[in-house]
């Protein structure tokens, strides 16, 4: 470390310099992230209801009154000022004045029993002309006491939340997680100009070129990705045009404890993906090794381009294509050829019967996507040195022996890399199932994604507040498997995906 | 310091702004003053400029809009603001726009939404202006006209029934076309099904006569086994008789699920014998409209249909002139509802309706009497609601008409008219073919012209005939009132009763075991939402 004020090199551990006498402040030390998270935990609680009606969650009923938090409280600008303090919090630990931090959370918890105790929340009671919602008004010390419509309530989870929030931005104050992730080169960072220790300031101002440049995508992400997650506050509401209001984790109740069919889809969209993963990659695989064993080249790029072309196709396209191939009239070319070589008596409605649907649905996949899955394989299976066929070949190795000790050897770590980057999209199905699925095949062939366009646009009254609750769920589970692959892949690869 | 002052403002303002936002929507506004008062109509103004946000059923600008919206403003004198969105997203945008409360004035609505958007408040009780308009007190109206506003009756926010909406044409409905070259290769005649009302057994006979006779996979071809919107059964009518799909009012006046009644079940048994028959296509699931179309069209006898059940009136003409095209024998015989099923259903209109925005800006009164009112006023209003603009999409003056070729070497095609003959002009779209209609289609308007439809000659006989049969013979849809728990519940009640149609139809599962998956499945938000119906007089 240097000297600020005459730059000469300071002794481990100076308090003063010993050339020109200054004063060595200490140093900083790195953010308290532990402390931040606690912040975010008390904004996440004030989202969660503070009471809460004991009522049970019944199938199809729209509570009244369910719970109370923030988000209906009659004087929200006590919401806004609890956030100010959030904010100041979050910033005095940015600032490295921790200490001062720890008022700013006393601060807001202050706002928030003050809130708790001493003012009003609203019931929605109904409706009125013009678009609005006629509300009533309690107390939350009243409706614990006594109770609403014949409901008895008790303290809700946010309360818990919100003390667990405090502690730990008290606690993470003094607890620097950071050091344990950072190695001191004994270098003094002005001379490292895009070390770890580089302050980020300093780092900004010496790229600032690329950052200008990459400013309009940070803005596009921060509009487009990022601007849209507030509606996540959604989940909390019971869904009105134009004037959603708080029911706390209601959605989250019926979803979890009655909603049948959120269940069949969260359990089809996880068959459906997995299944349709691993057999797109062992198909990709076997395509590509048949592949590669062409040694006639104009053929091999022909038969390359006639399995790729199906991936360029609609979904509707495809199923347009199937459906006339499976038809159960005469008209249908496999029904036709079964009855003919007397395999079955009567033709199979391969897409309309639920004994039947998943398979012509994996089909469907491998036709349109196996192609297009050979490309990377194929591209890892042109790096193998031919050297090593040779050396084989010489040591008396068939083809086989070949194939089983030097070319899958050398895919295996493609082929996990390609699994793992698929694993992590398997709550995204949609298209494909949109696309194929009818009434009679909705058991097994509803996911998450179509569930939720039916929910919200197939009946007259669009329930956004309960199809948000299920995309965060979805999300929730979305962003599960992403970590576990992500850890997975750098058991695998020695480095994550993301 | 300052640079740090200026670093903590920076991240201070964004982190304020993005938790502020998470913030917004927690206060909510409520007005009360979108009611309809007692009002002087003969004092109201002209309302100004206000916006009216229709869909594809007015003339597109792409098809001369400009030009009727010009010339609707010449003859009223109103200042439009037309917002169109795209026809097949038009709910979509509707939906937007109420959620965003950038509200248009006069909003075009289906009885869904109709419901929906009465039972949440954003719309203008319209029952005094209806009562008072000169359209209802012309003596113009058609005798079912009284019964087609009233399914614009719905409830309120208050949970009082109102009018909310005016629908200035009937919603038409579905009648079942057999074709008679089937009839005869069956070795029957037309007389045997025409202006007769068969029995379902009687009808079910000519149907199975008619599958022997043919080298197709079936008889009936249909877009699914259910619609998706109310009357649901129009498009197999014969087989689901007097069966309800959804909730309706029984004769005791209380709410009941049409569903699990005995009637659904003999309906379904009977889908599931006629597909097993090989009378209704199999592949009738996941079908839609424009396949079912086709196969009645099918120049392949092993896929040809020769029964269809499909919309009354203009559709009888295209029906015709489309089999001609390929070639076929086009002769059709739209026959009478049979006898269980008494009436072919109609469906329900869309409807005009005015906001509690127009409302909360005063003109609501002036939109319904100069907009709303005048659009059948008998007279040149109601000929550009039906017909368009004049000079763009029909005209009364001496003049030769050629239509556009298709492709060179296609034969071409003139109409002479003289002074004062009503004609239709080529379509600005499509410049190959006339125009037909602009927003009310002429047979379906519910007034008519002072004096004679000057357009009339412009319908063909068959269409005419054919509504006229269909209008004898049909009732209109009962709407369903619109409750919270039922907006809620219905996408999955509907899906389960789908399910089990399907399964059912398909031979997949029996109709008792279907009815169990339905009360297992769903019955408690069947349940749910009865005793929300129910109490809505309580």
């Amino acid at each position: 470390m240097q000297c600020k004020s005459c730059n000469s090199e300071l002794p481990k551990n100076a308090k003063i310099c010993p050339k020109c006498g200054a004063q060595v402040s200490k140093p900083a030390g790195n953010l308290k992230v532990i402390s931040i998270f606690g912040f975010i935990i008390m904004l996440i609680a004030s989202m969660l209801p503070f009471v809460q009606s004991g009522e049970e969650v019944l199938d199809g009923y729209v509570p009244k009154a369910f719970a109370f938090s923030f988000m209906n409280i009659s004087v929200p600008v006590m919401w806004y000022l609890f956030i100010l303090l959030l904010v100041v919090g979050v910033l005095l630990v940015v600032a490295k004045k921790e200490i001062f931090s720890i008022c700013a959370s006393v601060a807001a918890m202050i706002v928030w029993v003050i809130s708790y105790f001493g003012f009003t929340y609203e019931i929605v009671v109904g409706k009125t002309t013009g678009g609005g919602l006629r509300k009533e008004y309690t107390t939350l010390m009243d409706i614990l006491n006594n109770g609403y419509d014949g409901n008895t309530y008790h303290i809700g989870v946010g309360v818990y939340v919100m003390v667990i929030g405090l502690i730990v931005a008290i606690a993470g104050v003094f607890i620097d997680v950071l050091k344990h992730f950072k190695k001191d080169l004994g270098v003094d960072s002005k001379y490292l100009s895009n070390s770890l220790n580089q302050s980020l300031g300093l780092k900004l101002y010496y790229y600032r070129g690329f950052y200008l440049m990459y400013l309009p995508v940070l803005i596009m992400i921060l509009i487009f990705n990022y601007w849209p997650m507030l509606g996540c506050r959604y989940a909390f509401t019971r869904y009105v045009i134009g004037n959603p209001y708080y029911i706390g984790l209601y959605h989250f109740q019926t979803m979890l404890t009655n909603d049948t069919f959120f269940w069949r889809a969260f359990r089809n969209t996880l068959i459906l993906s997995i299944v349709k993963l691993i057999l797109n990659t062992g198909f990709a695989v076997i395509i590509s090794l048949l592949l590669n064993e062409i040694v006639n080249m104009p053929f091999k790029k022909t038969v390359q381009t006639i399995v790729y072309l199906p991936h360029f196709m609609s979904w509707v396209v495809i199923f347009s294509v199937f459906r006339m191939i499976l038809s159960v009239n005469s008209s249908g070319v496999i029904n036709g050829f079964l009855i003919n070589v007397g395999l079955i008596d009567s033709p199979i409605s391969f897409l309309a019967d639920t004994h039947y649907w998943r398979g012509t649905f994996y089909v469907m996949n491998l036709w349109k996507d196996t192609g297009w899955g050979t490309v990377l394989f194929l591209a890892t299976l042109s790096g193998i040195s031919p050297d090593l066929y040779e050396a084989a070949q010489i040591d008396g190795a068939n083809r086989f022996k070949r194939l089983i000790y030097i070319t899958l050897p050398a895919l295996a770590n493609t082929i996990i890399t390609v699994f793992i980057l698929n694993l992590a999209k398997v709550m995204n199905l949609f298209e494909s199932v949109f696309v194929t699925k009818s009434s009679a095949v909705d058991s097994v062939a509803s996911v998450l994604q179509t569930y939720v366009y039916d929910k919200t646009f197939a009946g007259g009254n669009s329930d956004y507040g309960y199809t948000t609750a299920v995309g965060l769920f979805k999300s929730f589970v979305g962003m599960i498997l992403v970590l576990g692959c992500n850890y997975a892949s750098k058991k695998v690869r020695g480095r994550g995906i993301v | 310091m300052k640079k740090t002052i200026k670093k903590l403002t920076a991240v201070g303002l964004t982190l304020t702004s993005v938790m502020g936002l998470v913030a917004c929507g927690a206060s909510n506004s409520s007005s009360d003053d979108s009611k309809s008062k007692s009002v002087d109509w003969s004092s109201v103004e002209k309302p100004g400029t206000f916006s009216v946000m229709v869909d594809g059923t007015v003339v597109k600008d792409t098809n001369g809009g400009q030009a009727f919206y010009d010339y609707l403003a010449e003859l009223t004198g109103l200042d439009i603001e037309w917002i169109r969105p795209e026809h097949s997203a038009y709910y979509d945008q509707v939906a937007s726009t109420f959620a965003s409360g950038d509200i248009p004035d006069v909003v075009l609505l289906s009885s869904d939404y109709l419901a929906l958007y009465a039972n949440n408040g954003y719309l203008w009780d319209m029952t005094d202006a209806w009562e008072n308009s000169e359209t209802k007190n012309s003596g113009r109206l058609i005798s079912a006209a009284e019964k087609i506003e009233a399914a614009n009756v719905v409830l309120g926010a208050d949970g009082e029934s109102a009018m909310y909406g005016f629908s200035p044409f009937r919603g038409n409905g579905c009648c079942t076309y057999i074709k008679a070259s089937w009839l005869k290769a069956a070795g029957l005649s037309v007389d045997d099904v025409k202006d007769k009302t068969l029995t379902y057994s009687e009808y079910y006979d000519i149907l199975k006569k008619m599958k022997d006779a043919s080298s197709s996979d079936y008889v009936i071809s249909a877009p699914g086994w259910i619609g998706t919107e109310a009357p649901y059964t129009n498009y197999l009518p014969e087989f689901y008789q007097d069966a309800e799909y959804t909730f309706y009012k029984n004769a005791d006046g209380e709410y009941v699920d049409g569903f699990s009644e005995e009637a659904m079940q003999d309906a379904l048994q009977r889908i599931q014998d006629a597909v097993k028959d090989g009378i209704i296509d199999s592949e009738t699931e996941g079908q839609t409209t424009s396949q079912a179309r086709n196969k009645f069209y099918s120049t392949d006898p092993s896929t040809e249909s020769g029964v269809f059940t499909y919309w009354a009136g203009t559709w009888a003409d295209t029906l015709v002139t489309n089999l001609a095209n390929k070639g076929l024998d086009s002769e059709l015989v739209a026959i009478y509802p049979i006898e269980e099923l008494g009436t072919y259903t109609e469906r329900l209109s869309t409807a005009w309706c005015i906001t509690s925005a127009a409302a909360d800006a005063g003109k609501a009164e002036g939109i319904y009497k100069y907009f709303i009112d005048t659009m059948l006023d008998g007279g040149d209003v109601q000929m550009a609601w039906e017909y368009g603009a004049k000079g763009t999409h029909w005209d009364d003056k001496a003049e030769t008409v050629t239509l556009a070729t298709a492709k060179e070497g296609d034969a071409v095609k003139s109409y002479t008219y003289s002074e004062g003959e009503f004609h239709f002009l080529p379509s600005p779209e499509d410049p190959t073919t006339l125009m037909k209609k602009n927003h009310i289609d002429p047979v379906l308007a519910i007034a008519s012209f002072n004096g004679t439809d000057p357009g009339a000659k412009s319908l063909t006989e068959n269409v005419t005939e054919n509504f006229e049969m269909f209008s004898s013979h049909s009732d209109v849809a009962t709407p369903l009132p619109m409750t919270e728990t039922l907006g809620n519940n219905i996408t999955d009640i509907n899906t389960a009763r789908n399910e089990v149609i399907s399964k059912v139809a398909l031979g997949q599962m029996t109709v008792e075991d279907g009815m169990k998956y339905y009360t297992d499945t769903v019955g408690s938000k069947v349940e749910a939402v009865l005793k929300s119906l129910n109490s809505l007089g309580e």
